[in-house]
């Protein structure tokens, strides 16, 4: 008479569609923070730099 | 030491010494994994084979008022404190305005596809990568290594065996050449002199 087999597919159903919708809303902000990450790592940069290396090489340009 | 911001980064290419030897080329591929079909520098001679024959090598000159950084319809392109252009491959579409723009020829595209499709645009970096983190696999795969973040310079110009090729703050490097230019005296060769001076041919 009872047949759990429907009411467990409902259920799971449901799950599914309360875990996808985050999932769903994630994945729309994803490609802005993408290009915020983009903007944000282009300020990093030590730049130029006066190292024993650099000045060995001036130095040897020097002739 | 940081020179923060106080420096810029500038190539300079003594025309009186490059041999056409081509290692800075050879380097950059390396150096940076450049792709097949790629060079980001190349060596140019003029008159070669004959009397004043004269080479330089060439790439991306990393510009003050950069024209690629003007042109660029999605604005890939961003110039560090120390004036280097870099560009970013993820914002990139492949339109080759950029490649019009430049009067050193120096963005290059792969060939992606068929039928003369563009890929992605390459370019020298002066060796400092781009937007990634620092020395990141993200960052060798795309723009090649980068030195500048080691403490060091570029590896075309480490490389030059006759120094030609200089590399570096732009006031050390122009230090280099003024006493080049005082030692070799007048008439040096350097690129343009003859037409600065009306000594076309000389």
């Amino acid at each position: 008479m009872d047949n759990p087999k429907p009411e467990n597919s409902r259920r799971r159903f449901l799950r599914l569609a309360a875990a996808a919708a985050p999932a769903a809303a994630a994945m729309a902000v994803a490609p802005n923070a993408a290009a915020e990450a983009v903007t944000k790592d282009a300020a990093k940069s030590r730049g130029l730099r006066d190292t024993e290396h650099t000045r060995k090489y001036f130095e040897s340009a020097r002739f | 030491m940081a020179l923060e911001g106080k420096a810029r980064a500038k190539f300079l290419v003594d025309a009186e010494r490059c041999i056409e030897c081509n290692a800075c080329v050879t380097a950059c591929k390396n150096e940076n994994g450049v792709p097949w079909g790629i060079n980001r520098r190349r060596v140019v001679t003029i008159e070669d084979g004959k009397p004043g024959e004269r080479s330089i090598s060439v790439a991306c000159m990393h510009c003050s008022d950069a024209p690629c950084m003007a042109v660029c319809p999605v604005d890939v392109f961003y110039q560090t404190e120390d004036g280097i252009v870099l560009h970013s491959k993820d914002l990139c579409i492949g339109c080759g305005y950029c490649f019009y723009a430049c009067p050193f020829g120096a963005p290059q595209f792969p060939q992606a596809g068929n039928f003369g499709s563009r890929g992605k645009m390459d370019k020298c970096t002066f060796c400092a990568g781009g937007p990634e983190e620092d020395n990141s696999a993200a960052e060798y795969s795309k723009y090649g290594r980068n030195r500048i973040a080691e403490g060091k310079l570029p590896l075309c110009a480490e490389m030059c065996s006759t120094k030609a090729l200089l590399a570096g703050d732009g006031s050390e490097v122009a230090d280099i050449y003024r006493q080049r230019v005082v030692s070799r005296g007048f008439g040096s060769g350097a690129w343009g002199w003859g037409t600065a001076y009306g000594k076309k041919g000389a």
